[in-house]
């Protein structure tokens, strides 16, 4: 037992404060399986960390040696096709849960006061994520990694005021090359994932210093007990869900393993330029509008989804009652969905 | 936790760690390097530049230092000429039909075995084949 | 609703069971994965890495490292010294940044790991090919057609023409003193007459015949490349022996391009009738191997006849008076013309039944036949007494009579030849006998009557006689009596009878 006395020296912890942050007891509606869309995106970060970690082991950040790198890793090294097929559609499924997640807050308006914060860097890691997609499509250094790179810049450099010094920042100059491979690489491998690190710390800590809300739901109201515990049962949960999503992610890896396209041409524009699926509504916008508006509409988009929740409590005042979040909502939802589908089906 | 709840438990534990080990195995695998291994086949000489008894010495073919003997009428032996101590390169002395090591003074006989000195094991033997009157060696390479 | 503990834990334990199995499919995947078409880097060693430094980098090495890399070769490790590296005592090796090298590869150099390809080879016509100094072919090239010393000896005609098929005679080039010359990066150079030249029987520095790289193309050496038809092409081709134009018009021909895909061309093992049968190629017939023989780089070892000289013989008694000449033994394994067709007939038998087969080799020994006697022989032994008699100068190609007759054995005779033996019925037809017929009675026969009355008018009554008589004889033979109105009247009447049907059935005149 000296040795537990050394550990208790040496590394002091309150072990009831520790418990007492840990085991604080999860209101009812938790139960719902609705609520686990905010776990799942976080528990798709660390797949993403491990799962990265592991293809830096092989990726060359070099603009001549990257993609030779990624075909080494598709074709040549053990499970390298299934690490990178994870790592692909782990970052595609963490986008749509992210994506439902939000939509169940908004819905559910649990973005309300005290909870504004919490909500805007919850869109701060949004476009964290979204970024993430953006700068690690690029590494690949195919052919629509080239020219999505050659287009998001291009629509960087073309916003007003800051334009020009946004896009030689992110390019690392005036013409895509070395510097903007390397600079998309510190992107995704250390700036994206510390500040994106340090926004779920915060996010996460929100919640739990707020309390998750407590709502009720129909045939909630004869429960006795408000709160279930964390420990075994909310566990149970999470371990329920972290299997599900890793028997689908290694399905979808098996069953549509990541490909590999052409290499990088910076002669030879594809005749069909398509960013990721997350991206097509706002490939579609500034497909139909000129420049300006289909740059300023994306940022005036974000810039309501950042204040939503005092755009929302404005209305409240003004028009209590008449449920305007919900169907501002929906029509946004509908918006979107539509430029989403024209994209698709367009050409 | 009675005992049939610990049993329910471990039926539902094991399974899962069991995966999660099978997955973080496939990632160390992935991690790990390749070797790729390539045998060469090498041609050296044909049979009737080397008398039986002869030996002829590679100082650097193909970036090996090897000797080849020729045996018999048909048998050739090729033997690395790298001492098994500590690597130096033995130098033959025809005098004494053996193989001298000047870092260590290990002897080696003409098969390579060890005669004297701290030598651990015999010279490296390759693979050799004859084709025809031609003598081809074996190398393996790897990388990676 | 709330799930009871218990029954997350049989749900955990259900979705872990599905995780492991999908783990195992992953681990089955990987296990058999096999991505068809992707070859690894090759290995190289410590020799080939330091070449490659170089000329991976600069000029047009990197194309070269490129289809290098790409080619077996670099699969089992074979790199550039293992071909280039040379002996001080190699005439055309010379030193190039610490290693010895030389820039031509020969049979010889092949050899050392392709023996039996090489020693067939080399014992076959293809390595005789550049053997064609002295020959006619060599006079029009090297006098007719150009001329050999022009400007300084460069021999343009037989340089660009003759010489890339048959080989040239590959020399050094050599400064006033007799030395050989280096370039300033230490490269040694070739006389530009003879080098570059994959020509097939090229006669080499080192005394071997031959040239691999004629079909072999480097540095790809590609398995697929050398099968196909075109390759053979590029010689076996033009008005004197249209093989892969009769090709080309054969169904064989045809079903090779309606089916390429089915070709199997990569296959390390192409055996015809088990790893594919859509089509023969030239290789296939020629070369390849079948269930039941191997393959040969002797080209002669399934041909019966020679079709290639004025008068048609049968390949062994050819080649065993080519011997007799040399002072030579045949060779121990040396084939009789019915042996080698009976090889030919095994590929043959793989696709065609025995009657199908030996059917078509009595039509086409008919045609070699036929043409032999009715033009091959009559025109030679024409040509024969005609030159006994002093009725020609002594310089050839320099009448009338020298060029038709040539034209109808070197030409139309080999086309009628060639046609038949591959199954080109145009070939052998248009291109072939009726050339031969117009070729002979439109300007042989005329000319030598011309040469008749010239020697009758300078008094050279013998010779006039002895033409006259031997083109007599020739003119009265059952094959050309019709020409002088001699059919037979019933076979006259048949015909006549048969022209007149066949008028009232199709033409309106």
């Amino acid at each position: 037992m000296a040795f537990k006395k050394w550990i208790a020296e040496s590394f002091p912890v309150d072990q009831e404060a520790f418990i007492k942050l840990t085991a604080e007891p999860i209101p009812n509606h938790l139960k719902r399986w609705w609520w686990g869309l905010g776990g799942t995106p976080m528990y798709m970060f660390f797949v993403q960390v491990i799962t990265g970690i592991m293809l830096v082991f092989y990726y060359v950040p070099e603009a001549d040696k990257a993609y030779q790198s990624i075909s080494y890793i598709t074709n040549e090294a053990d499970f390298g096709w299934f690490i990178r097929s994870i790592h692909r559609w782990s970052s595609n499924i963490m986008i749509a849960a992210l994506i439902l997640h939000m939509m169940r807050v908004f819905f559910t308006q649990t973005y309300r006061r005290p909870r504004e914060m919490n909500w805007m860097f919850g869109v701060v890691l949004f476009l964290l994520t979204l970024m993430f997609g953006f700068t690690g499509y690029s590494l690949i250094f195919e052919q629509m990694s080239y020219w999505a790179m050659k287009v998001g810049t291009g629509i960087a450099s073309a916003t007003p005021f800051i334009g020009e010094w946004m896009g030689d920042f992110i390019r690392g100059g005036s013409e895509i090359g070395q510097s903007t491979l390397t600079r998309f690489y510190l992107f995704h491998i250390v700036l994206l994932p510390m500040i994106t690190a340090l926004a779920i710390g915060v996010h996460v800590y929100l919640i739990r210093a707020h309390g998750v809300s407590e709502l009720k739901f129909k045939g909630d109201e004869n429960e006795e007990k408000k709160s279930f515990p964390l420990f075994p049962d909310h566990v149970y949960t999470e371990l329920i869900m972290v299997t599900v999503i890793m028997v689908i992610l290694v399905t979808l890896a098996l069953l549509f393993p990541a490909q590999l396209g052409e290499e990088a041409n910076p002669n030879k524009t594809p005749l069909h330029i398509k960013p990721e699926w997350y991206f097509y509504p706002v490939f579609r916008w500034l497909k139909v509008t000129n420049l300006t508006v289909g740059i300023l509409g994306p940022i005036f988009f974000i810039f309501i989804l950042f204040l939503w929740p005092f755009i929302d409590r404005f209305f409240e005042k003004r028009l209590p009652g008449k449920e305007v979040s919900f169907w501002i909502g929906v029509i946004g939802m509908l918006t979107i969905t539509f430029f989403f589908l024209l994209e698709i089906i367009g050409h | 936790m009675d005992r049939r709840d610990a049993l329910k438990s471990l039926f539902a534990f094991i399974p899962l760690g069991a995966a999660f080990a099978g997955i973080t195995a496939m990632g160390v695998g992935f991690i790990s390097p390749n070797k790729r291994e390539v045998e060469r086949r090498i041609f050296t000489i044909h049979l009737d530049e080397l008398e039986i008894n002869a030996t002829r010495r590679f100082k650097d073919l193909r970036g090996r230092d090897l000797m080849i003997v020729r045996t018999g009428e048909n048998e050739v032996k090729a033997l690395s000429t790298v001492c098994t101590h500590l690597g130096c390169t033995v130098s033959w002395q025809d005098d004494k039909q053996q193989f001298y090591c000047p870092c260590h003074q290990g002897i080696f006989d003409k098969d390579g075995k060890v005669l004297s000195g701290p030598p651990p094991r015999p010279l490296d033997n390759y693979k050799v084949e004859l084709d025809g009157k031609n003598v081809f060696i074996y190398f393996k390479d790897t990388e990676g | 609703m709330a799930t009871s503990l218990n029954t997350k834990r049989t749900i955990i334990g259900i979705l872990s069971i599905v995780f492991l199995v999908v783990l195992l499919f992953a681990l089955w995947k990987e296990t058999v994965r096999q991505i068809p078409g992707y070859k690894p880097d090759p290995i190289v060693d410590a020799g080939t890495k330091h070449c490659i430094g170089c000329h991976s980098e600069k000029g047009n090495g990197k194309v070269i490292v490129e289809d290098w890399s790409n080619s077996k070769h670099a699969e089992v490790g074979v790199g550039c010294l293992e071909c280039h590296a040379a002996e001080e005592s190699d005439i055309d090796s010379y030193m190039h940044e610490g290693d010895r090298i030389a820039t031509i590869v020969t049979p010889k150099d092949c050899a050392k790991c392709h023996e039996k390809e090489a020693d067939e080879f080399m014992k076959s016509y293809h390595a005789d090919a550049g053997m064609i100094m002295g020959s006619l072919d060599n006079v029009l090239a090297e006098v007719v057609e150009g001329h050999a010393a022009f400007d300084g000896g460069k021999n343009p005609a037989a340089a660009n023409g003759c010489w890339q098929c048959h080989g040239s005679r590959v020399q050094l080039l050599k400064d006033e003193a007799g030395n050989p010359v280096h370039n300033d990066d230490g490269i040694l150079q070739f006389d530009p007459k003879t080098w570059p030249n994959t020509g097939v029987g090229r006669i080499n520095l080192d005394g071997s015949n031959g040239s691999c790289s004629a079909c072999h193309n480097r540095h790809k050496f590609s398995s697929a490349q050398v099968r196909q038809p075109e390759n053979c092409g590029k010689c076996h081709m033009g008005p004197d022996h249209p093989q892969i134009e009769i090709y080309e018009e054969s169904k064989h021909g045809i079903n090779f391009h309606a089916h390429k895909g089915e070709m199997n061309l990569e296959s390390e093992s192409w055996i015809v009738g088990e790893d594919y049968s859509a089509a023969p190629t030239c290789a296939t017939c020629h070369m390849s191997a079948t269930p039941d023989q191997p393959i040969t780089h002797d080209v002669g070892d399934r041909i019966s006849w020679t079709l290639r000289p004025k008068v048609s013989e049968k390949i062994d008694v050819s080649q065993l008076k080519k011997f007799k000449k040399q002072g030579k033994e045949p060779p121990a394994d040396f084939l009789k013309w019915d042996e080698r067709r009976d090889n030919m007939k095994n590929v043959c038998w793989q696709c065609h039944t025995k009657q199908f087969t030996g059917n078509f080799y009595k039509q086409f020994d008919s045609e070699v036949e036929m043409y032999n006697e009715k033009y091959g022989k009559p025109a030679l032994s024409l040509i024969n007494v005609i030159k006994k008699n002093k009725m020609l100068t002594a310089v050839p190609f320099d009448e009338k009579l020298e060029w038709e007759y040539f034209l109808l054995w070197h030409h139309e005779g080999r086309r009628a030849r060639h046609g038949a033996s591959m199954m080109a019925p145009d070939y052998t037809q248009w291109h072939g006998n009726f050339e031969l017929a117009e070729r002979f009675y439109v300007s042989i026969v005329p000319e030598v009557k011309e040469l008749i009355k010239e020697a009758k008018h300078n008094g050279n009554t013998t010779g006039a006689a002895e033409v006259q008589a031997e083109l007599d004889k020739i003119l009265n033979s059952e094959l050309h009596m019709w020409y002088l109105g001699k059919m037979s009247p019933e076979e006259t009447k048949r015909r006549k009878a048969a022209a007149k049907a066949f008028r009232e059935r199709y033409s309106n005149n």
